[in-house]
């Protein structure tokens, strides 16, 4: 359990070393959210219905453009191969190494996502299952990223690659995100969604980390 | 059985056997597709309600089936290569994609040329179309993934581990978006592969395209499979015995 802990504290204090990888998706989630009313107009009614559909697809774009800040340094300055070949258990430095990430790009996410779905009109009702579902859905984007930024953090153009890779992926997180918020505003029942939304949670943390080593064995050794 | 299938994981072998096996596939597929394709296409009668324009399903239905299970011949090819690091698994793999990729893209056209006349409009996000163009976009991830790599190993190994992700994946999606779709607009009754209430001679001629269309898939795979073995093993001396001799299929 140390491991995970030294894991988790070097990620943080270099995370909050260069607070610019930290705001940068923030401001992206904040922008591209903002350019929506911008583009389809302002009346309130439309908004409101598209607006879970805005905050889960923007959110995860975010997630998916700050996973080039989770492998990219430690891959060129080779702590990477260190950490590869360190005796410790990879699998929970590789849990620790992303959960931290999650720490410093999902969670300001999640906590900023309930302003702005009230600018975008979402009823209160919506609210807190939009705020619940992205805390458990963010987490599942993060670990899917970060097979995909394993697998490409050794080529040197990766950015839309990652995104073909990875998007596709995205897509139950996104259709369950947003209909638990569908369905709480239609007053009908949310347990069973957050329930299958954890058990995917569950799944990403179990299996992830594994296909993250793979992967990672491969990029460094290119 | 099993010494058969190991003979197979050497290269000199699958291309030996492939050779001796292709001009049987290609008359049998051919026999198949001819007798399948004049039967469906010209000779069965008119749906008394779609008229004519039933047939597409002919080629719809198994362009479908082998698209899906190209992709699950693709993650097994991906899981023999990292777990037995059979090389031929991975070649084979490597024609899975862009042969799965186009069976895929044909159902989605055959699908929406069939949908224009028949639900009047060529695009719907009904959850069978939706999941097939998930699936069309897993195949281009793989092969995109592939392309950016330069060193062929490399390559090999980050396509299988990204297979075995998306075969994981591809029930969960499939399933999100059929409970989507059910959310959002209620579940298509529309569906092209009742052919329970249908007499043998619409369903026969089916039967005759789809075993041709399996047999053209193969033969895809196997021509794309034994180019990437000359091309991965034209160093070696029966490789340069071929290329000397030049013989094609033999």
């Amino acid at each position: 359990m140390s491991i995970i802990k030294a894991t988790l504290r070097r990620e943080l204090l270099i995370a909050f070393r260069s607070p610019g990888e930290i705001i940068n998706p923030l401001m992206f989630f904040v922008i591209a959210v903002s350019l929506f009313p911008l583009g389809v107009g302002a009346d309130q009614a439309f908004l409101s219905e598209i607006a879970p559909g805005v905050i889960w697809v923007t959110a995860l774009l975010a997630v998916m453009l700050s996973m080039d800040s989770l492998f990219r340094a430690d891959y060129e300055d080779g702590s990477l191969e260190q950490l590869l070949l360190s005796p410790q258990p990879l699998y929970f430095i590789v849990l620790a190494k992303v959960s931290s990430h999650w720490l410093v790009s999902g969670l300001p996410l999640v906590i900023l996502a309930p302003i702005f779905a009230s600018m975008l009109a979402l009823p209160d009702a919506g609210i807190i299952p939009l705020t619940v579902s992205l805390l458990i859905g963010t987490p599942i984007l993060t670990m899917l990223g970060a097979i995909g930024m394993a697998l490409t953090v050794g080529l040197s153009k990766s950015g839309l690659l990652l995104a073909v890779l990875i998007l596709p992926l995205y897509i139950p997180v996104l259709v369950f995100g947003t209909g638990v918020v569908n369905s709480a505003l239609n007053s009908l029942g949310i347990a069973g969604l957050m329930a299958l939304l954890g058990a995917m949670l569950v799944l990403a943390l179990c299996l992830a980390p594994l296909a993250i080593i793979a992967a990672l064995r491969i990029s460094v050794s290119l | 059985m099993w010494q058969w299938l190991f003979k197979l994981s050497s290269p000199k072998w699958f291309y030996t056997i492939s050779g001796q096996l292709m001009p049987w596939l290609a008359a049998l597929t051919t026999l198949l597709l001819g007798i399948g394709l004049v039967w469906g296409l010209a000779f069965t009668p008119p749906d008394y309600q779609m008229g004519e324009n039933y047939r597409i399903a002919y080629i719809h239905v198994p362009a479908a089936s082998i698209a899906m299970g190209c992709y699950y011949m693709m993650a097994c090819m991906a899981a023999a290569f990292l777990i037995w690091r059979i090389k031929m698994a991975d070649m084979v793999a490597k024609a899975c994609a862009p042969v799965g990729m186009t069976f895929t893209a044909l159902a989605l056209f055959t699908g929406s040329v069939w949908g224009i006349p028949t639900w009047g409009t060529w695009w719907i996000w009904d959850a069978r179309l939706t999941s097939t163009l998930i699936m069309l976009f897993l195949f281009i991830g793989v092969m995109a993934l592939r392309s950016a790599y330069d060193s062929e190993a490399a390559g090999s190994k980050a396509c299988a581990v990204l297979s075995l992700v998306g075969v994981v994946n591809v029930p969960i999606i499939k399933y999100s978006v059929e409970w989507w779709n059910t959310l959002h607009q209620g579940a298509s009754s529309l569906s092209l592969s009742n052919t329970s209430a249908n007499p043998p001679e619409i369903w026969l001629p089916a039967f005759f395209v789809g075993f041709g269309l399996l047999g053209f898939y193969l033969i895809a795979i196997i021509l794309r499979t034994r180019n990437e073995i000359l091309i991965r093993e034209r160093r070696t001396d029966w490789v340069v015995d071929i290329l000397n001799t030049n013989k094609g299929f033999s």
